[in-house]
Parts: C-alpha cells; sequence; structure tokens
C-alpha cells in the first residue's frame, strides 16, 4: 500500500468516525427532548379535596355525583339519549384582586372552558355549563358562593371517569393538566 | 499604495460590522411581558401600562388637534411618532392575540382580562385608537371627534380598576 493510500484510507476512516459521532450526538438530543416533552405533557394526578394552586386562585374538586332524576328545570340538566348527566362539585378560593362579580364570571367561564372528564377508554367529554350550587339544588343562598358545579354529559356505559384541568398559564415545574380521579 | 487602501477596506468592513453587531436596546415600557401572560392580570400589573396607555393617547390627541383643527404642520410627525408608540405598548399588552382569543367565545379573554373594566378599557382603547389612526391618514373631524369620545370612555374606565 502506498503511502498516498493508507492517507486516503485513513482519512475516510476519520471521517465516518466522526459523522458516526455528530448522528449519534444527535439521536441522543433529539430522544432526550422527546422524552422530556412525554414527561411534561403527562397530566399531574391529585385527589378529590386536594388544593390545585393556578397562582392567582385555587381549586377543590369536592366531590361527584349523577345528576338524580328529579332536578331544577335546568335544560343543560338534561342529558339526551344515550348519554348520563354528571354534576363535579368544585370549591375554589383566591381571586382577591377582582370584584365579586368578575370572580364568578372568571371562575364560571375557567370551568367552562379549561375542564373535562376522560373515561377509561379515553374518550373526552367538555363542560356543557357551570353553575352555583344553589342553583343546581334550587336552595337560593343568596349572592355569589364559592362552590360551583360543572355538568358533563357523558356516554351511558362510561366508567373509570377522571377530571382533567387544564393550566392556561403553567409555570416552570408546575403541571399543565391536573388529572383528579372521580372515584 | 494599495495596501494602505486594502488596510482603510478591512477597517471602514471592520467598523460596519461592528455597528451591525451592537445590541440595540429595545424600548423599555410599562407593557413589557404582559403579551406572554394567559392567566388573570391584576390591577397592580397593568395600571402603569394603562396608565402610559392613556398619556401616549393623550399625546396623540393633542397632535391631531394641531394638525387638523389648528391647521399645524407639526402636529403631523408629532402625531406619528406618538401613534407609533401606542402601537407598540398595544403590541407589548398583546391586543392582537386578544382579538383572536374573544373569536371562539369570549372565554379566554375572562381568563386573561378577569376585571371587566380592564377589558372595556381595552376595547375603548383599541377604538380610540383606530379613530385617531384614520384621522392621522385622512385628516378629518369626525374620526378625531368620536376618536376623542372613545378615549373619554377609556379614561372612565381607568378610573375604575387602576
Amino acid at each position: 500500500m502506498s503511502w498516498r493510500d493508507r492517507r486516503t484510507r485513513a482519512f475516510a476512516s476519520r471521517r465516518f468516525a466522526v459523522t458516526a459521532w455528530l448522528i449519534g450526538c444527535s439521536l441522543s438530543v433529539l430522544l432526550s427532548a422527546c422524552a422530556r416533552g412525554s414527561r411534561a405533557d403527562l397530566p399531574t394526578p391529585f385527589a378529590l379535596q386536594d388544593r390545585i394552586s393556578f397562582g392567582i386562585f385555587d381549586l377543590q374538586v369536592m366531590r361527584w355525583e349523577e345528576v338524580p332524576q328529579s332536578h331544577p328545570p335546568v335544560s343543560s340538566l338534561n342529558a339526551p339519549e344515550g348519554e348520563r348527566a354528571v354534576a363535579v362539585f368544585v370549591h375554589w378560593r383566591g381571586l382577591a384582586d377582582y370584584r365579586p362579580e368578575d370572580r364568578q364570571v372568571f371562575v364560571e367561564s375557567f370551568l367552562r372552558g379549561r375542564t373535562r372528564v376522560v373515561d377509561s377508554e379515553g374518550y373526552a367529554y367538555d363542560a356543557i355549563t357551570a353553575m352555583t350550587k344553589d342553583i343546581y339544588t334550587f336552595l337560593p343562598g343568596g349572592g355569589p358562593t364559592q362552590e360551583l358545579v360543572v355538568i358533563y354529559h357523558i356516554w351511558i356505559e362510561s366508567e373509570g371517569l377522571a377530571l382533567m384541568i387544564e393550566h392556561p398559564d403553567p409555570q416552570e415545574g408546575g403541571f399543565r393538566v391536573a388529572a383528579v380521579p372521580l372515584d | 499604495m494599495w495596501r494602505a487602501n486594502r488596510r482603510y477596506g478591512y477597517l471602514v468592513a471592520g467598523a460596519l460590522l461592528a455597528l451591525a453587531c451592537y445590541p440595540t436596546t429595545p424600548v423599555q415600557t410599562a407593557c413589557d411581558g404582559l403579551a406572554d401572560r394567559e392567566l388573570g392580570i391584576t390591577r397592580e400589573e397593568y395600571s402603569p401600562c394603562a396608565a402610559e396607555l392613556l398619556h401616549t393617547l393623550d399625546t396623540l390627541q393633542r397632535a391631531l388637534e394641531r394638525m387638523i383643527v389648528r391647521g399645524d404642520s407639526t402636529g403631523q410627525s408629532d402625531a406619528r411618532a406618538a401613534y407609533q408608540h401606542l402601537r407598540l405598548l398595544m403590541q407589548r399588552v398583546g391586543f392582537q392575540a386578544d382579538i383572536r382569543r374573544e373569536m371562539p367565545g369570549p372565554g379566554r379573554l375572562i381568563e386573561r382580562w378577569p376585571d371587566a373594566a380592564m377589558r372595556q378599557f381595552n376595547a375603548e382603547i383599541g377604538t380610540a385608537a383606530a379613530q385617531y389612526m384614520s384621522a392621522l391618514n385622512y385628516p378629518n373631524v369626525g374620526n378625531l371627534q368620536e376618536g376623542s369620545r372613545r378615549h373619554e370612555l377609556a379614561r372612565q374606565a381607568y378610573s375604575r380598576f387602576r
């Protein structure tokens, strides 16, 4: 083998090593980014009555029930055929910076827009409406209350329900989606 | 001679490069960072920005009055400068994104702006800015008057949350 051949072969093997190293680095960076992304997307579990903080306010999912047959004359409490209406009781605290009427509008809007019920098969059901507890029970207590009832219409045979609450402004290290099993 | 010219060329190129790479400081305003917020902007956070928005609107209104009512030619350049600053502030608050948030329903807008007075203030500021912009580009008293009316409504809304 001539001196020129040896040099060419050495150059080729070095180039191969550099290329392999570059590909390896890229793959490991890509894989770690994917793993981090999937971890961040996983819902964070909370139990019933745990305090879930969203910075300016906290939520507590107190309990849930199927809407009973005899209920107030509110149309959203009637589930369409093949579905059943589920009521989730949520207690909130905070929002001291805002007027009472603004707080109520905000929390109702948040619960309608950022929560959904999922079942064990992965079907997700958006909130139909949110109302104060005194409207739901038809026992007017007067004035805004801190306890709201969110209504979902789910498939009649759904089971293994969990409430998912999305955080619109997740903080560093905080949760993006809170999952509360409705056992 | 040629070598001296080349050295001179290098110097000029270096100076241009240094100028291009010089970090330009972005204009700092009281509204910085608000566009990134998705949840619950408070009165305390928004009041300084709202005051700067109103102050800029005041400057724009005075310049437009000089330009349209009194026919003062310096009014136009002052009005343009004030309008540019107003646009910058609105951008930093995230007004454009708020319009998109309102499209599927008012829910997302309420999440960002739980205070009804702040939402009204923003709506009036947006309308006043649009009216003043029309008066600036097509000088006329009608747009100026409507802008002034909305501007006043924005001031009233501000007094409810500052």
